[in-house]
């Protein structure tokens, strides 16, 4: 008896051991979302899922999500018929019946949706036929445009992304493949404007060979950011992650190339937070998982390279896939694990690590999209064993702060962008770059004078005052003039000149060169002698003579004796620019 | 109005003066006619004077010597003069007045120039062998004119002026018809200007004092 006791209990050891064991080696980890909040991450966060498709038969696949400034939400997937479907929610209300996007063209099969809001609400929508076509429309109000094939005629596209400046420009970044002669690709960005009917085109490069799957994101100062993967040898042995930082108006600033390493390098995603750092994700073949870098924009640097411990199996290509979203200054991580479980991570910038938040599928994942609400971050999945449904899945995060509007601007000198120049009166009093930009987060309703400042400059408009800033102000532009100064040490000597029965009064101006302008080398074509009565205004200043720029004297005859009169010589550059009378 | 009194009293002594110098031959002429032993002694001197002398001119306006810095100006004259009745000449004299400056500020040359004509009446009390001393009055006609050099904003200026003069001298006869002569002229000359002078005021006096000496022909 005492035996089978003995025996029942190692037997119930071993039993316990094994389901133990069992539990830890099992495949898919059964787990709800609730069961994955991380307690670093989001505390007390909740997770919802809910079934955004309708009921209609076929395959779903390929959703995108959005949010516009409203709180409004769309979400779009490829559905039955291979047309795009869509679903639609205001803000605090239920999710419309799915419908077809009307007025589509005929398609063979889609895939690489994305979405986007502008400051209107209006959705701009993206997505590849695979007939390798772009498509664009966008909704606003529940009407769609028409949409629209966005590429070259005659070209293929491969994958594309859509991004929207502050001033609802909208961008798309795309590879067009060639097929002949020799299958090259160009990376193109496409922009349309706010009342834009088409896109303009503009070729950033014949990039290499295997090119494809580009990502865009817009920062705070409205520059363009593109990455994408780039075989490095031109035979698919070596994918790398190129990066492009284009200034607001599209001029190429820089460019870097990032994972120059054995082993392919897939599929990027960027996005840039409220405080204008950039992170980019990939996907790494020779690590198996998903690599991350943030670039820094106040040392003008990307940073080490990232692991985020998710792990990535390279079979179906679609997990490959990872999805970057800022949420203020967070950076939130969407990407699939080995078993191609869907999950959300966020970026810990004082670690340097990616910390789990949440698991957002029970199921394996076949395709997804990642945006940043303003209190959630919403992922659009679908299935990838059963495809006839796309799943909306919420997270709960903390709200973004009261909202702030941007300032932003250049300064020009020459048509050339100054750097240095200090934007006082702007919170933390921000310099602008090397291209003469500028930026500053303002809270909402924020009033003050801003009045840009650089040694040896000066500016039009002198300043600009704000008062109740509400949304964003793009394009406070200053133009920068070398401060040339009026000489210097100018004397008057009031004398006069005549015989014994006639005569005049005349003043004698006497003055010198001002060191000032000396030293900024500035070439002094003229000087100008101005004149008023000591008894009048500024507005009075009459200019009574012009000189050569070395001439040190002036004789003003032309005075009446009983008058006081106040003198100004200004100066002249070579370039026209005139020093102020005071 | 004292301007128009005084150019009336000058007009006035003018004519009285050349009225005089027309009328007293005519009268001398009648009286020696009744009065043979006068006009014997009054034919005796000599009809006419010719003459010229240095002087020295100290001008009276302050401006001008302020502005040309000399308070005298060493100058040539000339005067003739005719008898007519009692010791009594017609008497006449032009003098040079020249004097020149730099402007105040550019230093430009100006140059100053008065012509001095004086007409009156001389009377020699006594004619002793020698000596006869005089006395005269009459009028002061001045034009002047300032010029600046070439070059310069000032523009000249010209004008005349009246006044008169009184004078005391003596003639020295040496020879039977050279004399010498030495005398001492006080002018007044005063103008009134449209432009102020440096000290601001609008008057302006060319008489002066003049004394100097020369030779005089008489026949």
């Amino acid at each position: 008896m005492k035996r089978i006791a003995t025996i029942s209990a190692i037997l119930l050891i071993v039993l316990c051991i094994m389901a133990a064991n069992g539990d830890a080696a099992r495949p898919r980890m059964k787990m709800t979302p609730q069961d994955t909040i991380s307690p670093d991450a989001l505390g007390a966060a909740v997770i919802k899922t809910i079934k955004i498709s309708g009921n209609q038969a076929g395959n779903k696949r390929y959703p995108g999500v959005c949010e516009n400034a409203n709180g409004d939400r769309l979400v779009i997937y490829r559905g039955p018929n291979i047309l795009y479907w869509y679903t639609f929610a205001r803000k605090g209300a239920s999710w419309s019946a799915p419908a077809v996007i009307p007025n589509q063209p005929t398609m063979k099969s889609c895939t690489s949706t994305d979405v986007e809001a502008d400051s209107t609400g209006r959705f701009h929508c993206l997505w590849e036929d695979l007939q390798k076509t772009l498509i664009y429309a966008s909704f606003l109000n529940g009407k769609w445009t028409t949409p629209t094939k966005v590429s070259s005629a005659g070209k293929h596209d491969v994958g594309g992304s859509i991004a929207v400046r502050s001033n609802d420009e909208v961008i798309i970044a795309d590879v067009n493949f060639l097929r002949s002669p020799n299958n090259s690709k160009e990376i193109i960005l496409y922009f349309k404007g706010k009342n834009d009917s088409y896109f303009a085109q503009k070729n950033i490069t014949n990039d290499r060979e295997s090119s494809t799957m580009p990502a865009v994101a817009v920062d705070p100062n409205d520059h363009v950011w593109v990455a994408l993967k780039s075989d490095l040898d031109l035979h698919d042995t070596a994918l790398i992650t190129n990066l492009y930082h284009f200034d607001r108006n599209n001029s190429l600033i820089d460019s870097e190339t990032l994972s120059v390493k054995s082993g392919w390098n897939f599929w990027p995603h960027i996005a840039a937070n409220s405080e204008g750092k950039v992170m980019v994700s990939w996907v790494r073949s020779q690590n198996a998982d998903h690599f991350t870098s943030l670039y820094n924009p106040e040392t003008r640097k990307w940073g080490s390279i990232v692991k985020a411990g998710i792990g990535a199996p390279m079979k179906p290509w679609c997990t490959f896939w990872s999805k970057l979203a800022a949420h203020g200054k967070d950076f939130y991580l969407a990407a699939m694990n080995s078993g191609r479980y869907l999950r959300l991570m966020k970026f810990n910038e004082k670690t340097q690590r990616w910390a789990n938040v949440a698991t957002i599928s029970d199921d394996p994942v076949y395709y997804f999209d990642l945006y940043s609400g303003n209190d959630q971050m919403l992922i659009a999945w679908d299935n990838a064993n059963d495809p006839s449904n796309v799943y909306l899945t919420t997270v709960d995060v903390p709200a973004l702060g009261p909202s702030t509007s941007r300032i932003s601007g250049t300064v020009r000198k020459d048509s050339s962008g100054l750097s240095g120049v200090t934007m006082t009166g702007l919170p933390g009093n921000p310099a602008t770059d090397t291209s003469g930009e500028y930026s500053a987060d303002v809270e909402h309703g924020w009033g003050g004078t801003v009045r840009p400042q650089k040694s040896g400059y000066s500016f039009s408009p002198l300043s600009i005052t704000y008062s109740n800033v509400t949304s964003n102000q793009t394009g406070q532009d200053y133009i920068a003039f070398i401060a040339i100064k009026s000489v210097a040490n100018l004397q008057v000597e009031k004398r006069v000149e005549r015989g014994f029965f006639n005569g005049y009064t005349l003043n004698i101006l006497t003055w010198e060169a001002n060191p000032e302008n000396t030293a900024l080398g500035l070439v002094i074509s003229a000087q100008r002698v101005y004149r008023k009565a000591r008894t009048e205004g500024n507005s009075k200043w009459a200019r009574i003579a012009e000189l050569a720029g070395s001439i040190r004297t002036y004789e003003d005859r032309n005075v009446a004796s009983d008058s006081d009169y106040v003198y100004a010589v200004t100066c002249v550059d070579d370039k026209g620019n005139e020093s102020a009378i005071y | 109005m004292n301007s128009m009194k005084s150019k009336i009293l000058l007009i006035t002594v003018g004519l009285f003066i050349l009225g005089m110098a027309m009328a007293l031959p005519v009268a001398a002429q009648d009286q020696g006619q009744d009065q043979g032993q006068v006009q014997s002694e009054e034919l005796k001197q000599p009809r006419f004077r010719i003459g010229a002398y240095f002087e020295g001119y100290m001008i009276n306006d302050d401006n001008l010597k302020d502005f040309y810095h000399h308070s005298q100006i060493n100058l040539p004259g000339f005067e003739a003069s005719v008898h007519t009745v009692y010791n009594i000449d017609v008497w006449a004299s032009y003098r040079i007045y020249q004097d020149e400056a730099k402007t105040t500020f550019y230093e430009k040359t100006s140059k100053f120039r008065i012509n001095a004509a004086s007409i009156g009446l001389q009377y020699r009390p006594v004619r002793w062998k020698f000596i006869e001393p005089f006395v005269g009055a009459g009028l002061d006609l001045y034009s002047y004119k300032e010029t600046v050099e070439a070059g310069s904003d000032i523009s000249g200026a010209s004008g005349n002026a009246t006044g008169f003069y009184v004078q005391v001298g003596t003639y020295a006869n040496i020879y039977k018809f050279i004399a010498l002569t030495g005398f001492y002229r006080y002018n007044s000359v005063k103008k009134t200007l449209a432009n102020p002078l440096p000290d601001g005021s609008k008057s302006m006096d060319l008489g002066g004092h003049e004394f100097g000496g020369g030779i005089v022909v008489r026949f």
